[in-house]
């Protein structure tokens, strides 16, 4: 009885729920590594899964939380121990240049630190 | 290296007016009017603006670590070379003059205060991830200690033959660039960037238009305006003209779409070694 009733409900409503084709794919999270060098904090977790729109600079603030560095102190993220990308690299633009294929993954690897590194 | 390009690039200046709204007892000062070369960032330029609204009498002393600055009703993000900044505000307005509100309120989280030393390590920064692109960092981890620290010296000092004495050893490599250092605007999104090899599979000359089709193929600006116009029969007409119609502006002048990359690595990079370009879509 309950079945026959919700059959023509579920009907009408898929037929209102059909989503729009031009609906752009959701942007992938950037998968991101990160390991710690000299003496800044180590991670339990340290792999984060990050939005493409989200840049250097917000996820420093982010993970300066994480770590619970105080304001005044540094934290600095590196690419392949050399350079710190700018503030404003967003993720998008790190995965299309600097990411690296670990066990079949792309993922981003950022080394951390408290004090400048790498000269 | 074309030594006649790069030295009018070098030697390019815009007009900058800074304005101090303090909300002071005594009114805010005149503005300060200068010359800065396209190449240098705010945090060296702004000491100077501040020495000028300090100058009268009677007036608060306003520190640097205290202001925020804004243009066109946006935090100026002081690490983008001037030249970057002025085409990005040249888009909006056709304002030839870059108008700055020093502002002593407080700062929005989005604006960062970079000083002097900050700066400095940004600027390498930039250059390893520069040549990083180019030569997988094989020229500055080579480089003797001083000649980075020689390279910020010399856009501090506006010295054009010091910077090129070092700077064309990250220019004129032993081997072809494997990408070119190239970071596009749009609005005030975040740059954009992508690797870019200086040639095609087939071996022909990559070009600036063909790299930023590249650029925005995978990701494309993010902000659509409402207003544009989109089941008339305009917008099938403009896509007839694929990027026809998209300025590209680099030094305040527009670069015509079939540029080499390379040439335009060479011969158009800021003193960080990146290509900057703002473009309207």
């Amino acid at each position: 009885m309950s079945s026959t009733e919700a059959a023509p409900e579920g009907s009408s409503t898929s037929e209102t729920v059909v989503p729009p084709p031009t609906e752009p794919p959701k942007p992938k999270k950037v998968v991101v590594k990160l390991k710690n060098i000299g003496d800044a904090p180590v991670l339990k977790n340290k792999k984060f899964n990050v939005n493409p729109t989200d840049t250097l600079a917000s996820f420093t603030a982010v993970m300066r939380r994480h770590l619970k560095i105080e304001s005044n102190n540094s934290l600095f993220f590196y690419i392949d121990s050399v350079f710190c990308p700018s503030p404003d690299t967003t993720f998008e633009v790190l995965a299309r240049c600097y990411s690296v294929r670990s066990t079949g993954d792309e993922v981003v690897e950022l080394q951390y630190s408290i004090t400048p590194a790498y000269g | 290296m074309d030594y006649e390009v790069s030295r009018k690039v070098w030697e390019s200046q815009v007009p900058v007016q800074f304005t101090l709204q303090s909300g002071g007892t005594l009114g805010d000062p005149l503005p300060y009017y200068t010359m800065l070369p396209r190449f240098t960032y705010l945090a060296l330029a702004l000491p100077k603006a501040l020495t000028s609204f300090n100058r009268r009498e009677d007036g608060e002393t306003i520190h640097v670590e205290k202001v925020w600055l804004e243009a066109n009703g946006k935090p100026l993000k002081m690490y983008i070379p001037i030249g970057v900044i002025n085409d990005q505000a040249n888009l909006l307005e056709t304002d030839s003059i870059l108008e700055i509100s020093v502002k002593t309120s407080t700062a929005p989280p989005k604006f960062q205060m970079v000083d002097r030393d900050m700066m400095e390590a940004m600027f390498m920064q930039n250059i390893k991830e520069a040549d990083y692109l180019k030569t997988k960092a094989e020229v500055t981890q080579s480089m003797m200690k001083d000649e980075l620290p020689q390279l910020w010296r010399s856009v501090v000092n506006n010295n054009f033959d010091e910077f090129w004495g070092i700077n064309r050893k990250l220019m004129e490599t032993n081997n072809e660039f494997s990408h070119v250092p190239l970071r596009i605007y749009y609005k005030d999104e975040p740059f954009k960037q992508a690797l870019l090899t200086i040639k095609h599979t087939d071996g022909s000359l990559r070009t600036i238009g063909e790299s930023i089709a590249e650029i925005l193929r995978l990701s494309p600006p993010t902000s659509s305006e409402s207003s544009t116009p989109t089941s008339e029969s305009s917008s099938s007409s403009s896509d007839a003209t694929p990027s026809g119609e998209r300025r590209l502006i680099s030094h305040g002048i527009d670069i015509p779409s079939h540029t080499p990359l390379i040439f335009a690595a060479k011969n158009l990079s800021y003193p960080d070694n990146f290509v900057h370009i703002v473009i309207s879509v």
